[in-house]
Parts: structure tokens; C-alpha cells; sequence
């Protein structure tokens, strides 16, 4: 080629640089304030209202309560960020919780019920990957599905929704300590869900597997022809957060004692509110482990500062739906403004 | 023109920031009814945003609108379309599950007696609509995701122009339209203008521009560079347009404006010499719908190109060969460098890059940077036991946005947010970056500014030089003549010729393209 394209990099306009020579300077964008903002300001507010807000004793309660709602919350952003979203992850939550307590009562050693119980969680993981990638079933849909059976399975595993109960004689210290126990000064609840957390965070920021999921996520045709294996990195999005649910409910046996039928239910929307309250501090709206732990921590002050001022529970649902609400319609807000 | 017409539309002062970044500084658009103005630029020059603002999908810093010498303003695509103003936009976004006829129509009420919409008749309706006004054959009932990017084109224009607008702008419309499509679109935009819409054309081809506008507006960095009439006041045939060297020396003079400077085209080269085992082997590859019983061959260091019009099969080429035939429906074999290609994954790692013809939906993840663009393509560069190695990745994105002339230079920017022709470049980068040995490249340098698209060129003849081969698809008649060794032609679902570079010629391939000399394999096929 004799073509000799002298092209003058950047300095060439008579005046003012060149806009292509400027680098986009990583500038917040407004909307990624929202999330950081609600958090400072219900931590003021009930700063203000309770004198009993602000303190260590409590903000430690507020870690404990908070530390299984934020494993769920980081199975969902996995889940979100593949493209999906997964309303089974009660589900998982549950039948890891069961599979961890019936194998305490029924004499096995601790470290066998916490792997059993994270493989009865697996299989809730395996059924979505295929129902969504193989079968090719809209995400909603097949874990609206699976929700709905794993439910159903629940009543019959444990005839008819009765809770299984572990006294104190029956479990060994070394099961009891997962949910009652502290290391480094931390609930082991709290540093689990440290620990899963960054485990997580890693994968999905500092992996090839990471950049594949969160490319599929957006894009599956353009990840298939750039070379990456889209579907069974979506798989084992559903596989991760089965398991990382599944820890979620090894450590809700523990803490409670037993099995209780659905209580891992009460995770699923907070969970995916934490993470699409989490979205936000995105300039892309992409789901982070950091951002849903904001926005975990968004929902778990919000409640206990609402108890603490005794709000009645009627109140508290219609709080937190407010403050959802108040992000994303921020967050829309500023999108449009920002075209 | 008289000059007591109020101009159809004039935007005037528009500034236009995004974030620190100013893309538009004092721009003004002026056109006059039964005008056609060429916008022409550089790539990230800022005409798309330009157009963008007009209709009202960027919100101006600063802009003044007036339509028929009334002050109008535009907040949304809503206001703009009551304003008669009509826009084809670069980055078409078509609702994939609709039909061909729905889409046509959407938004608007039709065929409905009473609201009941007769789907039979609609159907037709469209089929003829489409053919009469841009000249395009498909199926009224045919899934627009089922279309090839150049019917998807042509169907966006015949949407645009149906509503009967008063200002109709395209941006790129022809960027992957071979020249006989190409030549219906021209026709009809000659219509629209005679009957007195004002045109607002976006290109790259100089071509193009000299054989449609008036004026040419040229942007340079987000300024206006200049401007370049095309009519002449002797000259009464063309509707009054100046022609031959005149024509010629005033498109120049519209390079110079883009540029700041001359441009050399592409260069007289020499021949190569390729050579050994074949690099790609297709062997009776089938497209279901395109083409039948393929077979052809890539050698190391060998450039072959493969054209066609609408309906030739060719648009279907580059998936067959990436997916090695395995798609439903499909058969055939395909060897890469020995092994045959089961899937797009193991055509990746056998060394295939694969450059898609819809950049925006296959070719990049738009809401990534370009790094992570770049990283996710070329992972054998930046990783290591699959963990990926920031440093590493940054310095690969860092040399390839440089060598290909990705603008701004900023790895970190998001691929979705530059414009058309640089997101083309990463698409390309990305693949480079990998160090694949075989490109399969559909359209590479749609969108692409002139004086880019050489230095695209440069860096595949780099790789071919270097023992790569490619297997270049494309419209662009003038491209394959510059690059490609042998050129292949399809003509309804088979191939028709085959010429040796020494018989490349931009009359030849046009005339074989279109049929009129397709006589059968051998004929054209030299002993
Ligand atoms: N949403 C956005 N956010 C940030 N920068 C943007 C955005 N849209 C466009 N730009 C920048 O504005 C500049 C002009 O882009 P524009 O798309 O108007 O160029 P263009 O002249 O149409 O180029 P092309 O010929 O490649 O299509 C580019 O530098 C681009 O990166
Ligand atoms: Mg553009």
C-alpha cells in the first residue's frame, strides 16, 4: 500500500483541542450519587430521631440481620448481571437450610451437613441453568416455575410445612458456631458474608469468566462472536448463586436452630430491590457486589431505625417501597436529563 | 434558489457537550426546500449528534430551530415527526420481532377499517409499498430480525419516506448497500427532492455526494470546516449541478476541508505471493434461503473477496462460515488451519476473527468500555489462568486504540457512546489485539471515514503480510479491487465468478454482480 495517510494527532484544530484528543474523564454522573445518598441521609435522619441509632451495640445488630439478606442479594447480582434474574433464590436459601438441619438431626457430622445442604441448594442452581440456557426459557419465567415447585417440594419434604427443630443436645458446637459463633470479633454470619461477598466481587471484576458473564449479560450474540462461551457461562451464573444462597441457608439452619419452611422467601425482593438500588452507582447501570451491599444496607437501616422510632410494621413495608421508588425514579430522572 | 423562500429547516449556533467533552461548537444547518445538502466529516466529527439534536434525541446545549421561517423547538422524536422532519439514523434500531409490515407501519394507522387491521391486505401493501419506493423485494410477513443489514437499511429509508416528510435526513444509508441498491435509494431521494422536501444526506462515499448534492456542509472537530456548493449557474443538465472535472476538483477541495489535508487513495500494490496449505477450506457449504454448495479456500497471505447484491447470498456468507455451517438448516464443512469449525467458539480459537456486519448488536458490547471490548476478544493477551491482568489489558487496549486510530483515544470510554465509524475500528482493534490469523471481515469499514478506512487497510495488509488470510465480504467495489487478490461473485445463492486480480475492475464486478454477465463458473474462471 503506497497510500501514506499522515494523519496530525490531536493539536491540528486551529483552536481548541481537538473533542476526539480528550480523554472522558471518569466524571460521576449525578444518578451515581442516589444510592450513597439515601444511605447518608437515613443514616442521619434516624441518627436524629433515635439516640439509640448511632451506636455500636446496634449497628452491630444491623450487621448481623443483614448478613443473610446480603448473600442473597449477591446470588441475585450475579444472576442480573448474567442477563437474568432469579426469583428461586429463596428456594435455595431453603432447601440449603433444610438440607443443612435434616442431616444435623439425623446424627451426620457438621462439615457433611453444611456440603449437603449446599448441594440440595445446587440443584435449584442446576435446574435454572438448564431450564435458561439449554430449554431457553425466559429467566423470569423458569424461576417463577422453580420458585413455585421448590415451594411445593418444601410442604412435601417436610410433611406438610412442619418445621424441623434442633435442640441444643442434638447439634454439635461445631454446627451451632456458624450461625452463633464470632471469629475476628465478627459474627461468623457477617464474616461469611464478608467473605462471599469479596469471593464473588473477585470473580465477576477479575476473571475472564467475570468479563464473559457480564458481556453475555448485555449482549449474548456479540459475546458468542467475540469468541466467548455465552451460554455455559450464564449456567454457571445460576450455579454460583445457588451456592452462595445455599451458604445463605446452611447458616439460617444454624442461627435458627432448624428448618422453618419458606423462611428464606423473605430474602427475594429485598434482595432484588438491594441490587437495582445497587445499579445505580454505575454509569451503565451494571450490577456490582459493592452497590448491592448498599443497597442491603439501605433496606436493613431502614428497618431497624424504623423500629427503633416504632414505626408499626404496616408503616415499614410502604417505607422501604418509598425509598425504591425515590432511587430509581431519581436515577430515570437524571438519565433523561443527561442525554 | 429564490432567496425570499424561507429555508425548509435551518438549525443555527448549536453547542453540544458531553460531560467535559464538547462535540458541537457553533454548528448550523441550513437547507433549503428541494435541497440536498451532503453532511459530510471525519468519524466522531459530529454529525450524527448534529442530527441527533434536530431531533430532539440530544438535548442542545445551545440551538436555534426554525421550520418554513417559523421558530419551532424539538424535545422528542414525537415533536420532530409532527414538524415532518424524518430521520434514518446510523444506528437503526429495529423492534426485531415485529414483521416487515408492522414495522413499515408502526405508529401509524393503516389498513385498519374500524381499527381492524386486515393482515392479508397489509401485507401486500407493504410488498408493494417497499418496491415502489426504494425498490426493495421481501416478504411482508418476513421477521425484520430475519433481514439482511442492507434490507433492514432500505426499510428504514422506505418508513422515512412514506410518511410523506418535509425534511428527510439519512445518515449513512448506504454505508452497506451495494451500488445497484444503492442507485434505487439515489432515485428516490431525487423524488423527494424534486418534489420539494429538503434532504439532508450523510456519507462517506464522495462519490455519492457528488452525484446527489447541492451543497456540501463539511464538519471538522465539531466545527463547521466549510462549505462547498455543487451548482453552477451554466450548467442546466442535472438540475443545474456542476459535472466531470469541475465536479472532481470541488470534491477535493471537500477532502482537504474533512482532513485538513490531501488524501492519497489506494495505491498501486504489489502482487502477492500467497502460498501453502489452505488457511480456510469451505467445502459445499449451505445457507438455508442463500446460498447452495459453496466451497472455496483462503491460502496464508492472501486477500480473497466475495460480493454480491441484495439476494445473492452473500450476506448470509460470513455466519455460515463462522458457525461452520452447523446453524439449522445449514450443512456443509469448514476447516480452519486444519481443524474444522463446529461452532463460533471453535472458530475463535482456531484462529478466526470474525467482523459482523451489524456493529451494534454483534460486533461490540455498547454498554462496555472499548479495554473491556478489546479484553473480552483478545483474552489470550490479557489473562492468565483465566484471571485477567489489568495492567496487561490496559496496555493491549492502550496500542490498539492507537494503531487503529480509535478517536477519542480513551480506552476507558464506553464503545457504545463513540461514533459509528469508531466504533467499526474497535471491532477491528479487538481481533487484531487477539492475533488471529484469519479474518473473516463483512463490511469492515461501514461507516468508516476515508482517511481512516487507509489505515484500516494498513493494518490488515499488515497481518496479511505477516501470513494471515481474509476473507473480505463487501458492497464496496472499490475496496476489494484495492485489496482482495481474487474476488468471488455471488449471484442468486451461487457462485458465479471467479476473477484473478489482474481482471479486477470496479465496471467488471458490477456488471457480473448484477447478472448481466453471469454466465456460469467456468466461463469466467480463467484455466
Ligand atoms: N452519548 C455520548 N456520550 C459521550 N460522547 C459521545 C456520545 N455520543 C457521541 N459522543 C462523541 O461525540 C463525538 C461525535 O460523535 P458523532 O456520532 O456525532 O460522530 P459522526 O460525525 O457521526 O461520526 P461517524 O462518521 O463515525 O458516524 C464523538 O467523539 C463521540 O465519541
Ligand atoms: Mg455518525
Amino acid at each position: 500500500m503506497t497510500a501514506t495517510t499522515e494523519r496530525p494527532a490531536g493539536g491540528a484544530a486551529p483552536a481548541g483541542a481537538r473533542p476526539g484528543a480528550e480523554r472522558h474523564r471518569k466524571r460521576l454522573r449525578p444518578a451515581q450519587l442516589l444510592a450513597p445518598l439515601s444511605l447518608a441521609a437515613i443514616v442521619v435522619t434516624f441518627g436524629v430521631l433515635s439516640e439509640n441509632f448511632l451506636t455500636g451495640s446496634n449497628l452491630q445488630v444491623v450487621l448481623a440481620s443483614s448478613a443473610l439478606l446480603a448473600l442473597a442479594a449477591v446470588a441475585m447480582t450475579v444472576v442480573v448481571r448474567a442477563g437474568g434474574i432469579d426469583l428461586s433464590v429463596g428456594v435455595a436459601v431453603d432447601l440449603g437450610a433444610y438440607g443443612a438441619a435434616a442431616l444435623v438431626a439425623a446424627g451426620y457430622v457438621p462439615w457433611v451437613a453444611v456440603v449437603g445442604g449446599l448441594l440440595c441448594a445446587l440443584v435449584v442452581g442446576a435446574v435454572n441453568a438448564v431450564l435458561v440456557t439449554v430449554v431457553g426459557i425466559r429467566p423470569f419465567l423458569a424461576t417463577l416455575a422453580v420458585w413455585l415447585i421448590g415451594s411445593s417440594a418444601q410442604q412435601l419434604l417436610t410433611g406438610g410445612g412442619a418445621p424441623i427443630y434442633l435442640s441444643r443436645g442434638e447439634t454439635p458446637d461445631g454446627f451451632r458456631v456458624l450461625g452463633g459463633g464470632q471469629v475476628l470479633g465478627l459474627d461468623v454470619p457477617v464474616a461469611a458474608a464478608l467473605v462471599g461477598a469479596l469471593v464473588v466481587a473477585a470473580v465477576l471484576g477479575g476473571t475472564v469468566w467475570g468479563r464473559v458473564l457480564t458481556a453475555a449479560g448485555d449482549q449474548p450474540s456479540a459475546t458468542r462472536i467475540a469468541g466467548g462461551a455465552a451460554g455455559s457461562t450464564v449456567a454457571s451464573a445460576y450455579l454460583l448463586a445457588a451456592l452462595v444462597a445455599g451458604l445463605a441457608g446452611v447458616l439460617l439452619a444454624s442461627k435458627s436452630s432448624g428448618f422453618v419452611p419458606f423462611s428464606g422467601q423473605l430474602y427475594v425482593l429485598d434482595a432484588i430491590g438491594a441490587v437495582f438500588i445497587g445499579a445505580t452507582l454505575s454509569r451503565t447501570g451494571r450490577t456490582s457486589v459493592v452497590g448491592s451491599l448498599v443497597g442491603v444496607l439501605i433496606f436493613t437501616l431502614l428497618s431497624n431505625g424504623m423500629n427503633l422510632v416504632a414505626l408499626s410494621a404496616f408503616w415499614q413495608d410502604l417505607a422501604r417501597g418509598l425509598v425504591l421508588l425515590a432511587v430509581l425514579v431519581a436515577a430515570a430522572v437524571l438519565a433523561r436529563r443527561a442525554r | 434558489m429564490a432567496a425570499e423562500v424561507a429555508p425548509r429547516v435551518s438549525l443555527t449556533g448549536v453547542r453540544k457537550s458531553f460531560g467535559a467533552v464538547r462535540v458541537l461548537d457553533d454548528v448550523s444547518l441550513v437547507v433549503a426546500p428541494g435541497e440536498v445538502v451532503a453532511l459530510v466529516g471525519e468519524n466522531g466529527a459530529g454529525k450524527s449528534t448534529l442530527i441527533k439534536v434536530l431531533t430532539g434525541f440530544h438535548r442542545a446545549d445551545t440551538a436555534v430551530l426554525e421550520v418554513d421561517g417559523r421558530p419551532a423547538s424539538v424535545a422528542s422524536a414525537r415533536d420532530a415527526e409532527a414538524l415532518g422532519i424524518r430521520v434514518v439514523h446510523q444506528d437503526r434500531h429495529l423492534a426485531g420481532r415485529l414483521s416487515v409490515a408492522e414495522q413499515l407501519y408502526l405508529g401509524r394507522d393503516e389498513g385498519g377499517r374500524g381499527g381492524l387491521v386486515h393482515r392479508r391486505e397489509l401485507v401486500r401493501r407493504a410488498e408493494r409499498d417497499l418496491a415502489a419506493s426504494v425498490g426493495l423485494h421481501v416478504r411482508g410477513d418476513a421477521l425484520v430480525d430475519d433481514l439482511t443489514v442492507a434490507e433492514q437499511q432500505l426499510l428504514q429509508v422506505a418508513r422515512a419516506v412514506l410518511t410523506r416528510p418535509r425534511v428527510l435526513v439519512l445518515d449513512e444509508p448506504t454505508a452497506s448497500l451495494a451500488a445497484a441498491e444503492a442507485a434505487l435509494l439515489f432515485d428516490a431521494v431525487r423524488r423527494l427532492a424534486a418534489e420539494g422536501v429538503a434532504v439532508v444526506y450523510i456519507s462517506h462515499y464522495l462519490q455519492e455526494v457528488g452525484d446527489l448534492a447541492d451543497r456540501v456542509l463539511v464538519l471538522r472537530n465539531g466545527r463547521t470546516a466549510g462549505e462547498v456548493s455543487l451548482r453552477s449557474a451554466e450548467s442546466d443538465d442535472d438540475g443545474g449541478r456542476v459535472a466531470g472535472a469541475e465536479r472532481h476538483a470541488l470534491l477535493d477541495r471537500v477532502v482537504e476541508l474533512m482532513v485538513g489535508h490531501q488524501v492519497a487513495g489506494l495505491g498501486e500494490r504489489e502482487q502477492r505471493r500467497p502460498g501453502g496449505e489452505p488457511l480456510l477450506a469451505v467445502d459445499g457449504l449451505t445457507a438455508p434461503g442463500a446460498f447452495t454448495d459453496l466451497s472455496l479456500r483462503v491460502l496464508p497471505g492472501e486477500v480473497v473477496g466475495v460480493t454480491g447484491l441484495i439476494g445473492s447470498g452473500v450476506e448470509a456468507l460470513a455466519d455460515a462460515v463462522t458457525t461452520g455451517g452447523t446453524a439449522r438448516g445449514a450443512g456443509g464443512r469448514v476447516g480452519l488451519g486444519g481443524r474444522r469449525v463446529r461452532s463460533r467458539r471453535s472458530f475463535a480459537r482456531a484462529g478466526g476473527a470474525h467482523v459482523p456486519a451489524q456493529r451494534r448488536r454483534d460486533g461490540i458490547v455498547v454498554r462496555a468500555t472499548v479495554r473491556e471490548n478489546i479484553g473480552l476478544t483478545a483474552t489470550g493477551q490479557v489473562s492468565r489462568w483465566g484471571l485477567l491482568l489489568p495492567r496487561r489489558e490496559r496496555a493491549v487496549a492502550e496500542r490498539w486504540v492507537e494503531r487503529t486510530d480509535v478517536r477519542p483515544a480513551d480506552p476507558e470510554a464506553l464503545a457504545g457512546s463513540l461514533s459509528g465509524g469508531n466504533q467499526q475500528k474497535v471491532v477491528l482493534a479487538k481481533w487484531l489485539a487477539r492475533g488471529s490469523r484469519l479474518f473473516v471481515l463483512d463490511q469492515p469499514t461501514a461507516g468508516v471515514d476515508v482517511a481512516s478506512r487507509e489505515q484500516l487497510y494498513a493494518r490488515i495488509e499488515e497481518q496479511v503480510d505477516d501470513g494471515a488470510g481474509v476473507l473480505l465480504i463487501t458492497t464496496d467495489l472499490e475496496e476489494l479491487v484495492g485489496l482482495a487478490d481474487r474476488v468471488l461473485v455471488l449471484h442468486r445463492g451461487a457462485l458465479v465468478a471467479e476473477l484473478p486480480r489482474a481482471e479486477l475492475g470496479v465496471e467488471r464486478l458490477l456488471a457480473i454482480s448484477s447478472g448481466q454477465r453471469a454466465g456460469r463458473q467456468g466461463q469466467e474462471v480463467p484455466a
